[in-house]
């Protein structure tokens, strides 16, 4: 490896210990979620995919984000979706998800400068939010792009998120929807980025798909945690076999448990 | 060609105006208190148009003024369509004539005397680029001189020694020459052979000597023809240099003889203006005519000069950088003629001059519509005629010419003139409104007459008689009120002016309608209106009635730096910084608004509410047709927090029933702490009822969500993280144009309740149930 090349990858390591630094720590994590997994796999060393979680009073807030790009640049984007996450949550009055994601864009258009004018780049983040309040026992979500799934008896439940990123669009700003959702004991919560149901592989070298990503999260949804992220790890790379790994890859899982 | 633009400098108070964007649908109007020097921007843009400007305009330390109008080219057309491109220096061509926008300046360099060019930015950047290299070039020729004398004096120098060396050389030459003739004579005389051999041997050495003295002649001369060379191009460089500096000196003495004959010359021209006799007339006309000569003379002395100084600055030029004098000429004319046939600022502008709107001042509608005026005097022209002006544009609009009146059955005419009559009532009475009578609105109408044998002078000659009537009445023009006729004569020349030019034209106002009613003066909006298409309008207005209050982009904004002081200089805020102008100069657009309210009969018995200012009434009244809450609240804009208890006062004690809605602000907690702790507001009974604090919202943009704030007041696509009211405040937005806008879009869009998201519908959901528990409670009635 030549000094330049061997620069370059100290230097990505580093961006990624940075990165990794801004992500929830898994200590936070289980005090918040205590049954949860996170299956991360970058693509390179620094990921467009970012994962977020935070509390406010009874309030607990879950958000997984796929940036525009992957390495460097879906980096940087994923460090600014985190920082505004923790800034809004922390200090913003947000009463739903989508009050959440509505200020999280005005901030991302206001830091990219981002107008709509057509040759300006339409950096942005595909994101889905849950804020869980334990006492009403509810779930509020909104998403850019993304979904949530919620596994309960084996039936799986899909609240959609708009088809508008958090960023710019082609088409003018509108609120984000809010979806509001009774949470019981035990329910399974999934939210991930597509890179899993993106990824070719198989026999026929075809895209995993949504289908068969639902089905295993249904499959999943039955183990402990700590099993569901070991079978989500083996299917992923059994199905990628020798392919390239095409994007991040992001799952992110918690059981709901009620206070009581 | 359509004006977009125009930038002032240095005309009576203007100093630099910047550049000042006119309205985009061709009516601007210019509004500022009085001496702001809203007329001053009239007469900068008329005398930018007819080159005039009277002594008045000049500014106290004698700068000229300057005028740049822009204008946008013809549809389809580009600068290139206007002016040859091979006319352009090549460094421009490809720059400019695709240009379909361009800026035409007028510079004044005295007061009778101004030049015309073509100020876009490219070109005269250029130009200046090369006079800044011609000057550089002038300073170097001119620093050039002594180095070049003592060259002259070193060469001419050098020369002398050097003939002196040849001459030295030459005489040494001969001397040795002599001396070999001698020696082969004297060998050829000598008998004795030793001596001879001892010549002989003589002989070999002189000859050498005679060689070695030949040689060094040869190189003495060569070097004295090299010396020659060198002082003759010292000489031709110096005499070039010395030249070319000589025809600056003269050009300066020139043209201060030029500033000096141009101030006899006005001199002259004042004197013969004021001669009394015959006899001095006639000697004031003579005098002015021979300063008028020697001026020429001079101008023309100036003239060649120039050409002169142009050329020997290139010779010079070419003659420094070695090349040899013929050459140097030969060239420095190919460079003279090549140029002079490329265009400059000054032949652009002219051009391009030609193709500008034409510019119309109408500073006084002095003409007013006669009784009656006389056919002869008419077709004369006999501009002194009373009436002449409005009767001349009455025909143009009813296309009238000398023809028409050459009818000879009387029958036919009359049926003609009748005919005529209702066209132009009925054009009239689309712009004119307002009722004379009770329910009946004028109408105009002109009769051919003849006198009778009471003026026997006149008797039989035809004469136009002009009729203003109502249902009721027929009456003259002069038993009207000043404000008709000021109202017909105004239509008439407007009208007449657009069919006697029509190519496009700017129309300068001031002041129009000054004596008109309010609603007639927003007729004379409708005639801008519709003449807007064929002409531009630039009017100067104090009135409200002669804004509208949706179309504040027309607006431009006059006022002093410092408003007291008359004597400080006029700054003009076009549309886009309007924000920046003073609530004074602003006041129109606020009346307006109070006139609107006027209008809607806003005070009544019980449900009004006081709010913040005029931007906020328009907002809440807008919101409250969206919401279906018009026929429940009647909203009262104080002009500011600090006035809310004066307004309150007043309801109070006209014993209207009212509410105060107040945004949340610590000046305005305080006020409404002053109110709960007076004495008068307990007597109201159940004070914290009447009051409603908008919670969190510092200004009423707050009411609105971060995207209906984009979507439906900016109108503007921009991440915005801070409230609406402080983005406002950042960006020196200005409120009033927005919400102007915003009112403009919910007609135009027909907005609904549907249209704003859920925070937005939650905020004015939120006041408007108060409104309506308000409104529910008979007790807000204030006994």
């Amino acid at each position: 490896m030549s000094s330049h090349e061997h620069q370059i990858s100290e230097s990505l390591k580093y961006a990624s210990y940075i990165q990794r630094a801004i992500f929830p720590s898994d200590a936070l994590l289980d005090s918040l979620f205590p049954d949860h997994f996170v299956f991360h796999k970058p693509r390179d060393f620094v990921s467009g995919d970012f994962y977020f979680a935070a509390r406010k009073n009874n309030l607990f807030v879950v958000a997984v984000g796929d940036c525009t790009g992957h390495g460097v640049p879906g980096a940087l984007m994923s460090i600014l979706g985190i920082t505004l996450l923790k800034e809004i949550i922390a200090h913003g009055n947000f009463s739903t998800a989508g009050s959440v994601l509505n200020r999280m864009r005005e901030h991302i258009m206001a830091a990219l400068q981002q107008t709509g004018e057509e040759s300006e780049q339409k950096d942005g983040i595909d994101l889905a939010l849950c804020i869980i309040d334990t006492k009403q026992n509810t779930l509020n979500f909104a998403g850019a792009v993304n979904p949530v799934y919620i596994v309960r008896n084996k039936q799986l439940h899909e609240l959609r998120g708009d088809m508008m990123p958090v960023g710019i669009g082609a088409e003018e700003e509108v609120p984000f929807t809010s979806q509001q959702f009774e949470l019981t004991e035990g329910d399974c919560l999934y939210l991930f980025s597509d890179g899993f149901a993106d990824q070719f592989g198989g026999r026929d070298g075809r895209k995993f798909k949504y289908k068969p990503f639902r089905d295993l999260m249904v499959k999943l949804s039955a183990l402990p945690m700590p099993g569901q992220k070991m079978l989500i790890e083996q299917t992923f790379d059994a199905w990628k076999g020798n392919q390239q790994q095409l994007d991040d890859v992001l799952v992110f899982g918690l059981r709901y448990h009620t206070c009581s | 060609m359509k004006i977009t633009a125009f930038h002032i400098r240095n005309y009576r108070s203007i100093v630099d105006s910047g550049k000042c964007y006119l309205s985009p649908d061709y009516i601007t109007a210019l509004i500022g208190q009085n001496e702001s020097g809203k007329t001053s921007v009239l007469e900068a843009l008329k005398s930018f148009y007819d080159g005039y400007i009277s002594d008045d305009v000049l500014r106290s330390d004698l700068t000229f003024p300057e005028v740049f109008c822009y204008f946008q080219l013809d549809e389809g057309k580009v600068l290139g369509d206007y002016i040859d491109a091979g006319d352009f220096p090549e460094e421009l061509r490809k720059k400019v004539v695709s240009k379909n926008e361009i800026g035409i300046g007028r510079i004044w360099s005295d007061s009778k005397k101004s030049v015309v060019l073509l100020a876009e930015p490219e070109i005269v950047y250029y130009f200046e680029n090369q006079e800044v290299i011609k000057n550089k070039i002038a300073e170097r020729i001119v620093s050039q001189i002594p180095d070049l004398v003592k060259q002259v004096e070193t060469a001419s120098h050098s020369l002398q020694n050097l003939e002196s060396d040849a001459k030295r050389s030459r005489n040494e030459l001969n001397t040795i020459f002599a001396k070999v003739e001698e020696l082969k004579r004297n060998i050829g005389k000598a008998k004795i052979p030793d001596t001879k051999i001892t010549l002989e041997q003589e002989l070999v050495i002189a000859e050498q000597q005679l060689f070695a003295a030949e040689e060094h002649l040869k190189a003495d001369l060569a070097d004295l023809e090299n010396k020659k060379i060198h002082l003759q191009q010292c000489t031709e460089q110096f005499s070039i240099c010395r030249a070319f500096n000589e025809t600056q000196t003269d050009l300066n003495t020139l043209a201060g003889e030029l500033k000096s004959i141009a101030f006899q010359v006005q001199d002259a021209e004042h004197q013969y203006g004021i001669g009394t006799s015959d006899r001095n007339i006639r000697s004031l006309l003579k005098n002015l005519e021979q300063v008028r000569e020697k001026q020429a003379q001079l101008q023309n002395q100036f003239n060649e000069k120039t050409v002169l100084r142009s050329v020997q600055q290139r010779i010079a030029d070419y003659v420094l950088s070695g090349k040899n004098i013929k050459e140097a000429e030969h060239d420095a004319w190919k460079d003279y003629e090549a140029e002079s046939k490329l265009v400059t600022v000054d032949k652009m502008g002219a051009v391009m001059f030609k193709h500008i709107p034409m510019f119309e001042f109408f500073e006084d509608f002095s003409s007013l519509l006669p009784n009656k005026i006389d056919l002869e005097d008419l077709m004369n022209e006999n501009i002194h005629a009373e009436g002449y002006k409005a009767a001349r544009n009455f025909l143009s609009v009813a296309g009238l010419n000398a023809d028409f009146f050459r009818e000879k059955n009387h029958r036919i005419l009359k049926q003609k003139i009748e005919n005529l009559n209702s066209e132009i009532t009925i054009d009239f009475q689309d712009y004119w409104r307002q009722s004379v009578g009770k329910d009946d609105k004028i109408r105009i109408h002109f009769e051919l007459e003849h006198y009778d044998n009471s003026q026997p002078e006149k008797s039989g000659k035809p004469y136009l008689e002009f009729w203003i009537k109502d249902k009721q009445e027929r009456l003259y023009p002069k038993q009207r009120s000043r404000g008709v006729r000021w109202f017909l004569s105004f239509y008439l020349e407007l009208k007449a002016t657009a069919i006697d030019n029509p190519a496009d034209r700017v129309m300068l106002i001031d002041e129009p309608g000054l004596s008109l009613h309010a609603r007639a003066q927003e007729d004379v909006l409708k005639v801008f209106e519709d003449l807007s298409n064929n002409l531009q309008i630039i009017y100067c207005t104090h009135s409200p009635n002669l804004i509208d209050l949706n179309k504040l982009y027309r607006i431009m904004a006059v006022q002093r730096v410092r408003e007291t002081d008359e004597k400080s200089e006029t700054i003009i805020l076009d549309a886009r910084s309007l924000n920046e102008a003073s609530s004074d100069t602003l006041s129109p657009i606020y009346s307006l608004m109070g006139t609107r309210l006027n209008d809607r009969q806003f005070i009544f018995p019980k449900n009004n509410f006081i709010v913040q200012d005029a931007v906020t009434f328009h907002y809440l009244d807008a919101m409250a047709r969206i919401f279906d809450l018009t026929h429940e609240a009647h909203f009262i804009p104080a002009s500011g927090g600090e006035q809310i208890p004066v307004l309150a006062n007043i309801l109070f004690g006209w014993k209207i029933g009212f509410g105060i809605i107040a945004t949340d602000t610590p000046e305005n907690k305080e006020i409404i702490n002053y109110l709960k702790s007076t004495t008068l507001y307990p007597v109201m009974g159940e004070i914290d009822k009447k009051i409603f604090t908008l919670e969190g919202i510092a200004a009423i943009e707050d009411m609105f969500s971060t995207i209906d704030f984009k979507r439906h007041v900016l109108q503007q696509r921009v991440g915005i993280t801070v409230s609406n009211s402080s983005y406002l405040a950042d960006n020196k937005l200005s409120r009033v144009i927005l919400v102007s806008d915003f009112c403009s879009k919910m007609q135009k869009e027909n907005l609904q309740v549907k249209d704003f998201d859920e925070e937005t519908r939650a905020n004015f959901e939120k006041l408007f149930s108060y409104i309506r528990s308000f409104v529910s409670n008979i007790s807000n009635v204030t006994n």
